[in-house]
C-alpha cells in the first residue's frame, strides 16, 4: 500500500520532469515582467498625459486673462480653442484617473463633473461675494471646472450672446472666469506633482506593487481603465439617450453648450485605447498575448478588444449630429453606439480581468 | 405481520450502518490492536480510546477560529459585508435570516470571538460551542455571496463539536468541576472527525476528475502565469506543464491524502503533504484562514501519545493545570466497554443522518440537466475548491410596461464591488436581484416592470457567453430549487 502511494507520487514528479523537455507550446517563452509595464505606463503614458493636461491648463488660463482684458471675438475664439485643447487634454489622462491621486481626491468630480449649474453659477456671479480661487475651491461639482468654464464662454445662440455678456456685466463675470481657469490650472499642477518623482511622486509606490493581488498596480489601472469605459458608456452616453430611469435626458451630455461632445467621447476612447495597448510599449494586449489568451480559436483576445474599439469609433463616425441632438434625432445610431459599448465593458471586465487572474475583490477566495 | 415487517426493515437498517460503520471503523482502528478488524455496530460504538486528541483538537479549533475572526472584524469585513450593503442574497428557505444592524453585528462577531476562546479553554464547553455553532452559522446564511467552503466546513466542525466531549480534559470545565474528569472518550467521536476530514478531501478530489481540469489545466493555467513574480517558482508558473502538474498534483493529493493521514506508516509523508500542499495554497491565492484550518485539523489523525505530548507541553506553559498533566503520565487501561445510554444513543442517530447528508448532499447535482460549472445547480456545499475560473458582466434593463420606456440598471447603486461580481455568474442570485429590482421598482410607483439580465459569462478561459436568456421577463420567474429552464446550456 505504502510502497504503491510512493511510487504514485514519484511517477507523477517523473511525468512532471518529462513533460518539462517535452513542453514548447505557444505558452512557452514568457517572462512577462508587468514591472517594465508599469514602467511604461508611468514614464510614457500617465505622467506625460498629466504633463500635457497640466501645459494646456496654461494655455487656458492665459487665454482667459487676454480675453478678460480684452473682450474681442477674436480673443474668444481663442480662448473657446483652448477650452477644446484643455477639455481634450482631460478626456486623455480618463483612464488613469481612478488610480493614485486623481483617485484619491476625486479629481473628476473637481475638474469636470457636467452638466454645469447654470442657475448657481449665475447666482454667484451676480452676489457680491468675492470671487477668488479659495471661493471656487468651495463650490460644488457643477459650478467649477471645465464644465463651468464651457458655460461662460459658450453658447449654441452663438458667440455674440458670450461677448454680450462680458461686455455689459462687466467685472464679476471675468473674475468668476479668472478664478475657474486658475482654480484648473492648480488642480491640474497638483496632479502631476502627484505622480511626478520630482513632487509627491505616487510613481514610487506604483512601480512598487508589480503583483496581481487587489491592492496592485496592474489590478488597480485594469479597474481604472474599465471604470473610464464605463464612464463613457453609462455617464456620458447611457444617461442622455434615457438608459438610466427611462426618460431622455439630452442637457446631460459632456459639453452640451459648446456641443462638443462626440469628439471628448473619441478623445477619451483613443486615450482608453492606447492605455490597452500601452502606447508603443508593453500593455494590456502584450499581457494578454504573452499568456496567450484567445477569445476563440482562432481570434486573440486583444485582438478581439481592438477590434471593439474600433466598432466604437465607426457607431460614433455614423452620427451627423453632436450627441446633445442625436439622442433625438437618431435613435438608433445611438442605442447602437450604447450597445457596442456595453461589448467592450464585458470584453475587459469579464475575459481581460479573468484572463490576467486580476481581481476586483479583496475578501478571501475558497481554498482547497 | 406488521411487526415482523418492521422487524426485519431494522435488521436491515442495522446491516446498512454495520456496513457504514465498518468504514468509519476502518478510519480509527490504526492506533488500536483489535483482532476484530470489523466489529459489530454496538460494538464499535462502546468502544473508547483517549480523549488527547480529542482536547488538541478542542483547543486547535478554538485558537484558530478566534485568530480567524479577529482578523476578520479587524480587515473591516464586518461593515464590508454585512452592515453596508442594501440587499443581501440569502439562501433559499432561509430569507428569514438577516442581518442586525450595526450594532448587533459587531456584537455577534464579538461574541464569536470570545466564544472562541471559551471554546479552547474548555469552559461552559456545551454552552461555547453550541453558540458558537449557531452564530457563525447564522452569520453565514446571510448573503450566499460570501459561501465558502471553508465557512461551511467550519459550521460542520463546530456542529459536531457539540456532540462530543472535548471539555471532559484539560479544561477549565474539568478544573472547576473535576467530577467530569475523564481520559476515555468513545472511539467514534474521535473518529467522526476523521470521517469528516475525508470526505471533504474525498469529494473535493471527485470534483478534479473534470476534462477542464486534468486536460486543459484550467483554472491553474490561468492562475498560475499572474503568480509569476512568486519567489524561486515564480518564473515556471508561466509554463503550461507547471499548471498540469499542479492540476494532476491537486487531483491525486486530494483522493490519496485521507488514506495516507489513516495509516500510521505512511502518516508522517501524508503530513508533509498536507504542509506542503497548504502552505503552497496559502502563499499563492487569497484564501485566508482555510489552510491553517486544514492542516491543524489532520492532526487529529495522530496517535494518541503524539497528542498527550502537545497536552503535556501545553499544561508546562499553563501551570494551573499542573496537577492534571501529572495525572496523565500514567494511563490506566480502557475502561471495558460501556454501554450507550439513551442521549448517546440520540447522538449516534443525529450522526447517521448527518453523514448521511454529508454524502448525498454534494451528488444532488446529479438531479438537474446542464453542466454543473454553467449553471452552479447543486453546487454549493459540495467541497468544489479552487476548480473554476468563472467570471463576467451582467446588466440589468427595466422596463415600465406601461409606458415602454426601459432603462439599464447601474449595479453598483444596489450591490457592493463582491456582490456585482457574484450575481454576474450565477443564475439563482441573477434571479434574485431581478426580484428585488422588480420590488424596489415597484415601490417607486411602477406597477408593471419587466426585468431583463444581459450576461456575458467566461467560464475557464473560453469566450464569454449569455448565461441567462435575455429575452426573459425575470421579474415574472418564481425562486425555487428546480431547474431554471431560462439558463442557457452550456
Amino acid at each position: 500500500m505504502k510502497k504503491k502511494l510512493y511510487s504514485f507520487y514519484l511517477l507523477i514528479c517523473l511525468s512532471i520532469i518529462s513533460c518539462n523537455s517535452a513542453d514548447d507550446g505557444p505558452n512557452s517563452g514568457k517572462d512577462f515582467d508587468r514591472s517594465i509595464m508599469l514602467e511604461n505606463f508611468t514614464t510614457n503614458l500617465i505622467i506625460p498625459s498629466y504633463s500635457n493636461f497640466n501645459s494646456q491648463a496654461e494655455i487656458l488660463l492665459a487665454a482667459s486673462n487676454t480675453f478678460n482684458e480684452s473682450v474681442t471675438e477674436a480673443n474668444l475664439a481663442a480662448l473657446q480653442e483652448a477650452w477644446k485643447k484643455t477639455a481634450e487634454a482631460w478626456n486623455s489622462t480618463q483612464a488613469f484617473n481612478y488610480v493614485g491621486p486623481a483617485y484619491d481626491s476625486s479629481f473628476i468630480i473637481r475638474i469636470n463633473k457636467y452638466p454645469s449649474d447654470k442657475i448657481k453659477i449665475e447666482e454667484h456671479i451676480s452676489s457680491s461675494t468675492e470671487i477668488n480661487s479659495a471661493f471656487i475651491e468651495s463650490l460644488g461639482g457643477g459650478e467649477k471646472g471645465l464644465p463651468a468654464v464651457e458655460y461662460l464662454i459658450f453658447s449654441q445662440e452663438g458667440n455674440s450672446v458670450i461677448l454680450n455678456n462680458f461686455l455689459t456685466e462687466g467685472e464679476n463675470r471675468k473674475a468668476y472666469l479668472k478664478a475657474l481657469t486658475e482654480n484648473i490650472k492648480e488642480k491640474a499642477a497638483n496632479l502631476e506633482a502627484g505622480w511626478q518623482p520630482s513632487g509627491k511622486n505616487y510613481t514610487e509606490a506604483f512601480l512598487s506593487k508589480a503583483g496581481t493581488d487587489a491592492g496592485s498596480s496592474t489590478n488597480l489601472l485594469a479597474n481604472s481603465i474599465i471604470q473610464a469605459v464605463e464612464d463613457i458608456k453609462n455617464i456620458k452616453i447611457g444617461e442622455p439617450i434615457g438608459k438610466k430611469g427611462g426618460s431622455l435626458q439630452p442637457e446631460k451630455v459632456e459639453a452640451f453648450n459648446s456641443e462638443y461632445s462626440i469628439d471628448l467621447i473619441k478623445t477619451d476612447l483613443n486615450a482608453i485605447e492606447n492605455a490597452f495597448k500601452g502606447g508603443e510599449g508593453a500593455g494590456f494586449d502584450d499581457y494578454l498575448n504573452k499568456i496567450d489568451a484567445k477569445w476563440q480559436d482562432d481570434q486573440l483576445l486583444s485582438d478581439r478588444i481592438i477590434q471593439q474599439f474600433e466598432s466604437i469609433r465607426t457607431a460614433l463616425d455614423e452620427l451627423d449630429n453632436p450627441l446633445n441632438k442625436a439622442v433625438t434625432a437618431e435613435t438608433a445610431e445611438v442605442d447602437k453606439l450604447f450597445n457596442s459599448f456595453t461589448s467592450l465593458v464585458s470584453l475587459l471586465k469579464g475575459e481581460m480581468i479573468s484572463r490576467l487572474g486580476l481581481s476586483v475583490t479583496y475578501t478571501d477566495n475558497d481554498g482547497d | 405481520m406488521t411487526k415482523s415487517l418492521f422487524k426485519e426493515k431494522k435488521t436491515k437498517l442495522e446491516d446498512t450502518l454495520r456496513y457504514l460503520f465498518s468504514f468509519v471503523s476502518f478510519f480509527g482502528n490504526s492506533d488500536h490492536t483489535t483482532n476484530n478488524t470489523f466489529p459489530g455496530l454496538s460494538d464499535y460504538f462502546q468502544r473508547t480510546t483517549s480523549i488527547a486528541p480529542l482536547v488538541v483538537y478542542r483547543i486547535l479549533f478554538g485558537a484558530v477560529m478566534f485568530a480567524s475572526i479577529i482578523r476578520f472584524i479587524s480587515k473591516g469585513w464586518v461593515y464590508d459585508l454585512y452592515i453596508k450593503p442594501k440587499f443581501y442574497f440569502s439562501y433559499f428557505g432561509f430569507e428569514w435570516i438577516k442581518p442586525l444592524g450595526a450594532t448587533g453585528m459587531y456584537i455577534v462577531f464579538g461574541s464569536l470571538a470570545l466564544l472562541a476562546l471559551l471554546v479552547m479553554a474548555g469552559l461552559f464547553y456545551r454552552f461555547s460551542i453550541a453558540s458558537f455553532f449557531l452564530l457563525f452559522t447564522y452569520v453565514e446564511l446571510i448573503d450566499k455571496t460570501n459561501y465558502l467552503n471553508h465557512y461551511y466546513f467550519v459550521s460542520i466542525v463546530s456542529f459536531l463539536l457539540i456532540l462530543v466531549p472535548a471539555n471532559k480534559y484539560f479544561s477549565l470545565d474539568a478544573w472547576f468541576y473535576p467530577k467530569i474528569k475523564t481520559k476515555w472518550v468513545p472511539q467514534w467521536s474521535i473518529d467522526i472527525f476523521k470521517f469528516q476530514i475525508a470526505i471533504v478531501y474525498l469529494y473535493a478530489g471527485l470534483a478534479k476528475l473534470n476534462y477542464d481540469w486534468l486536460f486543459r489545466a484550467m483554472p491553474l493555467r490561468i492562475w498560475l502565469p499572474a503568480q509569476n513574480d512568486f519567489p524561486l517558482l515564480g518564473p515556471l508558473f508561466e509554463y503550461t506543464w507547471i499548471a498540469f502538474a499542479f492540476s494532476w498534483f491537486g487531483a491525486v493529493y486530494d483522493l490519496t491524502i485521507p488514506f495516507l493521514l489513516i495509516n500510521k506508516r505512511t502518516r508522517p509523508f501524508g503530513f508533509f503533504l498536507v504542509l506542503v500542499f497548504h502552505l503552497l495554497t496559502v502563499s499563492l491565492f487569497q484564501i485566508g484562514m482555510f489552510p491553517y484550518i486544514m492542516i491543524l485539523g489532520s492532526l487529529i489523525f495522530f496517535s494518541a501519545d503524539f497528542h498527550k505530548k502537545i497536552i503535556s507541553f501545553l499544561s508546562k506553559a499553563f501551570p494551573a493545570n499542573d496537577k492534571t498533566s501529572r495525572e496523565s503520565d500514567t494511563y490506566p487501561s480502557a475502561p471495558s466497554l460501556v454501554k450507550p445510554s439513551f442521549p448517546q444513543k440520540l447522538i449516534l442517530g443525529i450522526l447517521v443522518f448527518h453523514f448521511a447528508l454529508q454524502i448525498l448532499i454534494p451528488l444532488r447535482f446529479l438531479l438537474y440537466p446542464g453542466k454543473l460549472f454553467w449553471t452552479e445547480q447543486g453546487y454549493r456545499f459540495s467541497w468544489r475548491v479552487m476548480l473554476m475560473e468563472k467570471a463576467g458582466v451582467a446588466f440589468f434593463y427595466v422596463k415600465d410596461k406601461t409606458t415602454g420606456d426601459e432603462w439599464e440598471v447601474t449595479n453598483r447603486d444596489f450591490l457592493t464591488i463582491n456582490q456585482e461580481k457574484m450575481v454576474a455568474t450565477q443564475p439563482d442570485m441573477i434571479l434574485q436581484f431581478a426580484k428585488y429590482l422588480k420590488e424596489y421598482y415597484q415601490k417607486q410607483g411602477i406597477e408593471n416592470p419587466e426585468v431583463r439580465a444581459k450576461t456575458f459569462v467566461t467560464l475557464n478561459g473560453r469566450a464569454s457567453r449569455p448565461i441567462v436568456d435575455e429575452t426573459i421577463d425575470l421579474a415574472l420567474e418564481k425562486e425555487s430549487l428546480k431547474h431554471k429552464n431560462w439558463v442557457t446550456s452550456f
